[in-house]
């Protein structure tokens, strides 16, 4: 296994990195969950997995989570917040968040972290790349 | 060509139309445009590289809140490998009939994608047929949480890969009299390529421990039918001349072999937060044949009879990734992978005595031209994003992805390295 110092190494940075973290934890926060395998809790933004959750700290912090929301509308639209009714396609979405986990496996572990789509695949003698 | 506008055109106005219509409700649309620098495009040692260019575009209806269609539409052109550019079409069914509060949850999703490729086969002879495939698949999965840091799931998937049938003229016997039979030349059907019909089982469990740590392991079984050839290809008296490209791909597929290849995988993920905007993950994987046929092998990509099969392999590999929001507005993700594969043994064109590609193979070198494929493949992979919001709803998503690849190989065909850059510009509303 050529790999072992590798994984030696990553193993190491995790379990060296558990009592600094642990530190900063307190008993109110919600359970850490990571279905998606990304390392950030779940119950917070993740806007790459196209599922918006509201984060608990954006009122407080007046930034959001890493600042990937970028509201260049944000002194316009900020004056008053009306409540409107879930459409189909918010609770799809919700219920979808819920499906994280199951809706893939690591049949295919190995394919290339960055393709959002299998467009631009090439193609030779009908088998792609 | 025109065709192919057209299509892209009527669907846009289409889906211009609902929106207007007051149905954004329901629908979502997405438009993509993305340009792409390929190193190496057929991850070989030809080292082929080719600039492209993507328009797409995404509809979603949400017809129940349960239920998502879709259909996806995307036009890839290539700058120098012309043959390749494709409309790629795709439709999607997904439904989730379990409420997110559950602790049981139930996902189902079908669809179907195909690729029409630009016609030349008038202009320079070329056959669109090389390129084409027809997809379909269809999951079914459950999950349950046994308590909030504790979940277990299962899934089901079935894939098929469809090659399109192409026209072949075949001597047939024929009873001419009540004694004499004679061959009647016979236009049938035949399949360019075998399908592929892959079954997937998985199941798995995930547990969160240790405040912010979270340990992943999923077990799988796939299976699926096996076209590849076997030992009698190389029984013809040695000397006879025997050439693959003589051999008419007509023949060459239908005279092989079905059976079954079956193979597991086992694959534990630990991840874990780094503070508040990074997270961590190491992933190992590790597949396993089953029952592989002994003695058989399939076609290598310089025979020009590439088969489907010859992408499957067993081995191992691991893949750490980060991901993290330090830099306001954006998301940054990257991986470094590890693989050691090895591959069905492989029949290359390639002459045993040089070393180098010799298109005009005998049995004698059908013979020693199989060989045992073990590959070490590493990737690096950085991929960012600055997603934008506004209070209308739309959202737009400019990207950058760059991915380089090296792969080692005991059969030098596949000595390779790939550097890509992609750029992509998403909207949404």
């Amino acid at each position: 296994m050529r790999f072992i110092n590798p994984v030696i190494s990553a193993v190491l940075i995790l379990v060296l990195s558990l009592p600094i973290l642990a530190s900063e934890t307190e008993a109110e926060k919600p359970v850490y969950v990571d279905l998606d395998g990304d390392g950030l809790d779940d119950n917070r933004i993740d806007f790459r997995d196209g599922f918006l959750i509201e984060e608990e700290d954006a009122e407080s912090s007046g930034s959001s989570m890493g600042g990937q929301s970028v509201d260049f509308f944000s002194s316009v639209a900020a004056e008053v917040e009306i409540e409107l009714p879930l459409t189909n396609k918010d609770r799809f979405y919700e219920r979808k968040f819920s499906t994280r986990g199951i809706s893939s496996n690591r049949g295919e572990f190995g394919g290339s972290a960055g393709e959002s789509s299998s467009a631009g695949k090439t193609c030779i003698g009908g088998i792609c790349f | 060509m025109m065709r192919i506008v057209l299509s892209v055109f009527l669907t846009v106005c289409i889906l211009a139309s609902a929106a207007a219509a007051g149905v954004a409700d329901y629908l979502e649309i997405e438009a993509k445009a993305r340009a792409k620098r390929v190193g190496n495009l057929f991850k070989n040692w030809d080292e082929v590289s080719d600039n492209l260019g993507m328009l797409g575009l995404t509809a979603r209806v949400y017809p129940v809140s349960i239920m998502e269609l879709s259909v996806v539409t995307e036009y890839t052109a290539y700058r120098h490998n012309s043959s390749l550019s494709n409309l790629l079409y795709q439709f999607n069914a997904t439904a989730v009939p379990t409420s997110q509060d559950s602790r049981f949850t139930m996902y189902f999703t079908g669809g179907y994608k195909g690729n029409s490729y630009k016609d030349i086969e008038a202009e320079t002879g070329a056959s669109k047929n090389d390129f084409s495939s027809k997809n379909y698949n269809a999951t079914v999965s459950m999950g349950y949480d046994i308590s909030p840091t504790l979940r277990a799931r299962l899934g089901y998937t079935v894939k098929v890969t469809a090659y399109p049938d192409i026209k072949d003229t075949v001597l047939v016997p024929a009873l001419m009299n009540d004694t004499e039979w004679v061959m009647i030349p016979l236009e049938v059907l035949v399949p360019m390529v075998p399908d592929r019909h892959d079954h997937e089982l998985s199941i798995g469990a995930n547990a969160s421990f240790l405040d912010q740590t979270s340990f992943d392991l999923e077990v799988g079984y796939r299976f699926g039918q096996h076209s590849h050839m076997v030992d009698w290809w190389w029984r013809i008296p040695l000397g006879q001349p025997y050439s693959i490209n003589r051999i008419g791909r007509d023949t060459a597929y239908t005279s092989q072999i079905e059976s079954n290849l079956q193979w597991y995988y086992v694959s534990p993920r630990i991840s874990r937060a780094m503070g508040d905007r990074t997270g961590i993950s190491c992933t190992y994987h590790y597949r396993k044949f089953l029952d592989p046929c002994e003695h058989s092998y399939v076609f290598g990509s310089t025979t020009g009879l590439i088969s489907p099969w010859a992408s499957v392999y067993e081995g191992d590999g691991v893949q750490l990734s980060f991901k993290t929001y330090l830099i306001k507005g954006l998301t940054i993700s990257g991986s470094w992978g590890y693989w050691e594969k090895t591959f069905l043994t492989t029949l290359e064109a390639i002459n045993p005595m040089t070393g180098e590609l010799d298109a005009d193979l005998t049995t004698n070198s059908i013979k020693e031209g199989r060989g045992d494929r073990d590959d070490i493949e590493r990737r690096l992979n950085l991929t960012v994003l600055l997603p934008i919001t506004t209070h209308t709803d739309l959202y737009m998503e400019p990207s950058l992805i760059l991915d380089y690849s090296n792969n080692h190989s005991t059969i030098a065909v596949y000595d390779y390295t790939d550097f890509t850059i992609t750029t992509e510009f998403k909207i949404k509303f």
